[in-house]
């Protein structure tokens, strides 16, 4: 079977040739199949005598995998030839590149290529926009390809592009059959192709001239290879016929493109001589003036995405419906791992809001994807306000966001339609607009638009702000905390962002001192955000977590509420304490070989104190680049006996050489058992937290290196 | 809403049940990091040990389901030239078979996978799924997935050898899947049949090949091997399938092995036994405390999941506790016969109103998805959740608690037992 593709601008004559020709070679004893690759669905057209046909796509769309059939998408026309259109959205709606590449997919599923055809003729939409577009260019499908274009520049133009896509195609046979000039009666129109033939290394196989024959078949639903066999124009569509044919046998060589430079088609344009090109080799769509990428190693490697970072941050909003606008599985992966996990907060008496599951998903399917999803969307969203949501934040993945639907608009009808509903709109798109915090940060952004910014604040209450809550997520930590607060007379207004409402949100600013959970990047940011929307300062000392931060958070909690006597008395009765747990403790440590390997974004700074306050002999504190994000902090007072860029090849060699007891982390496996090894968790709040911790590290190193479970059988 | 798998998942899970086959996804990292660790969770391959060995590109510390990491530049220029570049770097963990799978974003670019294995000569150990299977039903995905990768690398039919056979439809995102393997090869194997692959459930890629030579294909659930019933079909093995459904509670359990005996000639006395000692446990328990009877009978339960579950499962809690189906609903995908036998069960008890009913209206227990089931419980929808649907990450339980086969219809029993206390 011989395969060939007519491309060309929008309009230029691809299907009325291409159907003609495929009449040409029906009647030359050729078995033949034409596909239309044009959303408008009108290739075939005037070979089914103006029938229409249901369209592939509108076809899968309806049909599940499993119960296709080839017969329902497919027609007999004229001289037998069976005709098939792929269809594809309405014009600025959806992805026709990404229907192309269904179609195609699925015709090879029902197999048209059992069906006996001798050849195919794919009849394709305009210019070669996209990776859809070029499909037909593949070489497992087109083994020629045939130019359609008049003598007007942008006509060559997108031939011109053509080409470049077919390079970028290269199967390493020549493919490019030759240029149909179909005239437009434009001054020196088959002088101008014929410069840019010859400069793209192709020549014109058939000069078509305007003919009021063409508009007289075509009104009637006929070609005029059909209705006019005898004619001229006739034998013109017979010889393009047959030079296909002889192509298809070897008897004409096609050629491989030289598409022209942007310095050539100015000459070409202008008149002028064509210069010699340099030459365009196989550039990459859409990048063709940059360096393009060639490796991974180009990218900045990402482990979350920012809808799931978005969808995170409103669903610590217990009012709040989220509409992910995407394909189910982005909700499934997001709200299982979070539904888990407030789960068993809820289970463990630490949440006392009742869980709920408020997370709705459009289902964007490979329809939607094709189609548009702006319908979806709409329903969805319809269906959140009937269950009685009053507030709703829609964030789009990935697939939205590369076919460009416009949920604006339909969030705004929405909102019309509704009056009290609010609906904010967070359009991450999936991990374009970066990770998981960039689209929790961009969520925030907007939920800091609830806060009321004309309420007064109370005193001793307390808005403490973060983006992970894990460090008080335990009855222990939070009673804790509790403590922490009560001795300075404090109590918590709004947590932000953790089991809140908006309500809770919109009295914000009631809070007297706003405090951030820990100094992670993430939380710094978010207190950033605040700062700016509602010009409050958040304080710069996070909850503390040791004694060095006890202290430091004593001292200015004394200053805010007019109690420093009371708190250089918390300050001391903790020093105290601590001393004495210190001495309690640091036999079990004194000289102990220790290597700490930490994340770059994780404040460690307490463990460090405790573990010289221990009189451990700290052989390495190595700190692990964070992939994620660039400009994490670094654990902040030990710099100066902080390895940066610590790796797991110099983890290796430095268990080799040092030998050390006890490797605190936060990995399993690639040391193996060379020592013992302490996971470096979430600890808590305040002071007793990381005293809990010391004797978890007392019990590891009392404790057998291997657990038992290991000795079962082998993965 | 309840969150299910889909099609994209499903495509995925598919291809890590196959013991030396690598899915590589072409997609980004977030879409890459929970099927990551979810395969691994409810199928470790490696050794944690290796781990530093997967300290490269496109794998980064990690072993499955290694990723092309896309993002906004790959989406507007293209991004073959990460697939061109992993897959060597995939392929030099020695997979028998890598199969590529675009994810939601990557199916618009329209990278052209194909180029790429002719390009580096990998034809034979890669297949391409260009497909995008987003939002369609999981279970349909799974089986179809098994089948395009059976058809792709190439099923060796030799010879169909005499009483062997496959077991199909198990799917690794299905509850304690390893023991509902491990119990009904036992139950097969007692019936003198020898079982020569469980494609979708721990099969390596060579077992697969051989699987077209069995003389049987056994069903557990229709849904999650329709197309894989086909292909098995063309090549000559004959497709076994319980009219009752998936083996769920003792009835449909006892006639999933009596399905297996008519159809095999082989004598299923063996394994009705053991069906019919656990039923005397039940019994036992049961007269010995009589009152926990009492208290489920006339209870009202709701149940949603696959339709060949979900049938049986009804059937079983109607006539075995005397328990009311009062929501009943299955899941996209559903096996058409499956439905129209649950309809017609449900026109026949009297509760022809429960079909379609989804489990968020409440009643005193819920058999679905552990998480819906695990919340209703908590906020008072109902009085006992009990998870029935695919695994839900980290909720496991070292007892094997599956919900086909003997073993499931004890565990369900517990479950129902553990909720009524009190009552």
């Amino acid at each position: 079977m011989y395969q060939v593709a007519f491309y060309g601008k929008g309009g230029i004559g691809k299907s009325t040739m291409a159907a003609n020709i495929s009449v040409a070679l029906a009647g030359k004893g050729i078995r033949v199949m034409q596909i239309g690759c044009d959303p408008k669905h009108d290739s075939t057209r005037l070979l089914l005598g103006g029938r229409v046909q249901t369209t592939v796509l509108d076809y899968v769309r309806e049909v599940q995998i499993g119960k296709r059939k080839i017969e329902d998408v497919m027609m007999k026309g004229t001289s037998g030839i069976l005709c098939i259109e792929a269809g594809g959205p309405e014009p600025g709606i959806g992805c026709a590149g990404r229907g192309i590449l269904t179609a195609f997919d699925t015709l090879k599923k029902l197999g048209t290529d059992d069906l006996g055809v001798d050849m195919k003729i794919y009849d394709v939409l305009g210019d070669v926009v996209c990776g859809g577009f070029a499909v037909p260019l593949r070489g497992e499908y087109a083994d020629g390809i045939v130019l359609v274009t008049s003598g007007e520049f942008m006509s060559l133009y997108a031939a011109n592009n053509i080409m470049k896509g077919l390079s970028n195609f290269d199967t390493g046979r020549p493919r490019l059959v030759g240029i149909i000039l179909n005239s437009r009666g434009v001054d020196g129109e088959e002088e101008t192709v014929r410069r840019f033939a010859e400069a793209a290394g192709t020549k014109i196989i058939a000069v078509i001239p305007r003919h009021r024959l063409f508009f007289e078949a075509e009104s009637s639903g006929h070609t005029v290879r059909e209705m006019f066999p005898d004619t001229k124009l006739s034998e013109m569509i017979d010889a393009v016929a047959q030079h296909i044919i002889d192509v298809r046998d070897g008897k004409i060589r096609a050629s491989f493109p030289r598409p022209l430079d942007d310095d050539q088609m100015s000459d070409l344009a202008a008149g002028r001589e064509i210069r010699r090109g340099t030459c365009i080799g196989a550039p990459r769509f859409g990048c063709t003036a940059c360096n393009p990428r060639i490796s991974i190693k180009e990218s900045k490697i990402m482990s979350s995405c920012a809808a799931y970072g978005a969808v995170a941050a409103y669903l610590k909003m217990n009012d709040v419906a989220v509409v992910l606008h995407g394909p189910l599985s982005c909700a499934y992966l997001m709200d299982t791992a979070r539904a888990k996990a407030v789960l068993e907060l809820y289970a463990g008496g630490i949440y006392s809001t009742v869980p709920n599951h408020n997370l709705r998903c459009t289902m964007m399917d490979d329809g939607s994807s094709i189609f548009g999803g702006v319908g979806n969307l709409e329903r969805t969203l319809r269906d959140t306000v009937k269950e009685g949501y009053m507030k709703i934040a829609v964030v789009t993945t990935c697939m939205p966001g590369i076919i460009g639907d416009d949920s604006l608009t339909v969030i705004n009808r929405v909102i019309g339609d509704n009056p009290g509903v609010g609906i904010d709109y967070i359009p991450a798109d999936g991990d374009v607009n970066g990770e998981f915090t960039d689209g929790f940060i961009m969520a925030v952004e907007k939920i800091t638009e609830m806060m009321d910014l004309s309420l007064e604040r109370e005193r001793g209450t307390v808005n403490i702000i973060g983006s992970s809550f894990f460090d008080i997520h335990s009855v222990r930590h939070l009673k804790e905390m509790g403590k922490l607060f009560s001795a300075f007379g404090l109590k918590e207004n709004c947590r932000f962002l953790d089991e809140t409402s908006s309500e809770a949100v919109a009295g914000f600013c009631r809070g007297h001192i706003d405090m951030m959970v820990n100094d992670s990047a993430a939380t710094i940011e978010m207190a950033s955000v605040i700062e700016s929307k509602t010009g409050r300062r958040v304080l710069s000392v996070p909850l503390p977590v040791g004694l060095h931060d006890y202290v430091e958070w004593a001292r200015q909690m004394g200053e805010i509420m007019g109690m420093e006597k009371e708190a250089e008395r918390e300050i001391e009765r903790a020093e105290s304490d601590h001393r004495e747990f210190i001495e309690t403790h640091s036999h079990r440590f004194r000289g102990r070989k220790i290597i700490v390997m930490n994340r770059a974004s994780q404040n460690i700074d307490w463990l460090i104190d405790m573990l010289i306050g221990l009189g451990a002999d700290i052989c390495r504190v190595g700190c692990v680049p964070s992939p994620r994000k660039s400009g994490s902090r670094s654990a902040s007072r030990h710099l100066g006996i902080t390895t940066l860029d610590y790796d797991t090849d110099e983890l290796r060699r430095d268990l080799d050489y040092m030998d050390p007891d006890l490797l605190i982390g936060e990995f399993t496996g690639p040391v193996g058992n060379r020592c013992r090894i302490a996971r470096v968790g979430k600890v808590g709040i305040g002071v007793l937290p990381t005293e809990e911790y010391v004797e978890y590290l007392e019990n590891i190193m009392r404790l057998p290196r291997e657990e038992g479970w290991k000795e079962g059988v082998k993965i | 809403m309840r969150a299910l798998p889909d099609g994209f998942n499903g495509a995925i899970m598919a291809v890590e049940s196959i013991t030396d086959a690598i899915a590589f996804l072409h997609g980004p990292g977030g879409c890459r990091v929970r099927h990551m660790v979810h395969s691994t969770a409810v199928f470790p391959r490696e050794d944690p040990e290796d781990k530093a060995g997967y300290d490269i590109p496109y794998f980064y510390g990690y072993p499955r389901v290694p990723a092309t990491y896309i993002d906004e530049y790959d989406y507007i220029n293209g991004a073959a030239y990460k697939v061109s570049e992993g897959l060597p770097i995939v392929m030099s963990k020695n997979p028998a078979l890598v199969v590529v799978i675009n994810s939601p974003g990557a199916g618009l670019i329209g990278d052209n996978h194909e180029k790429v294995l002719r390009d580096l000569g990998l034809g034979s150990k890669v297949v391409c799924m260009d497909e995008t299977l987003v939002s369609m039903p999981f279970t349909v995905c799974y089986g179809h997935t098994l089948r395009a990768v059976l058809e792709k690398i190439g099923p060796e039919k030799v010879c169909p050898e005499k009483d062997t056979v496959n077991i199909i439809g198990l799917t690794i995102m299905d509850k304690d899947w390893r023991a509902v393997a491990d119990e009904l090869r036992s139950l097969v194997e007692s019936m003198g049949l020898k079982v020569k692959s469980i494609p979708g459930a721990g099969a390596s890629v060579s077992e697969l090949r051989d699987s077209v030579n069995a003389e049987y294909s056994i069903v557990v659930c229709p849904e999650a091997c329709a197309g894989l019933s086909e292909l098995y079909e063309s090549y000559g093995v004959k497709v076994v399938r319980s009219e009752a459904g998936a083996p769920v509670g003792f009835d449909a359990t006892e006639r999933w092995i009596t399905s297996i005996a008519e159809a095999t000639g082989c004598d299923p006395a063996a394994a009705l036994e053991s069906v019919r000692r656990a039923k005397d446990r039940v019994y036992e328990k049961f007269v010995g405390t009589k009152y926990n009877s009492l208290r489920i009978k006339g209870m009202s339960f709701s149940v949603a999941g696959t339709a060949s579950v979900i049938r049986p499962l009804t059937e079983w809690l109607y006539n075995y506790l005397a328990m009311a189906p009062v929501a009943v609903s299955a899941d996209p995908g559903a096996d058409k016969g499956e439905i129209e036998a649950l309809k017609a069960f449900l026109d026949s008890a009297g509760y022809s109103e429960s079909f379609g009913r989804g489990p968020e209206e409440g009643s005193d227990a819920v058999f679905c998805e552990g998480i819906t089931a695990y919340t209703m419980a908590l906020n008072g929808g109902c009085r006992i959740g009990v998870p029935i649907g695919y695994s839900s990450m980290g909720l496991d339980d070292v007892i094997p608690r599956p919900v086909y086969g003997v073993q499931g219809a004890m565990y369900i029993l517990d479950e129902i037992l553990h909720g009524v206390r009190g009552s």
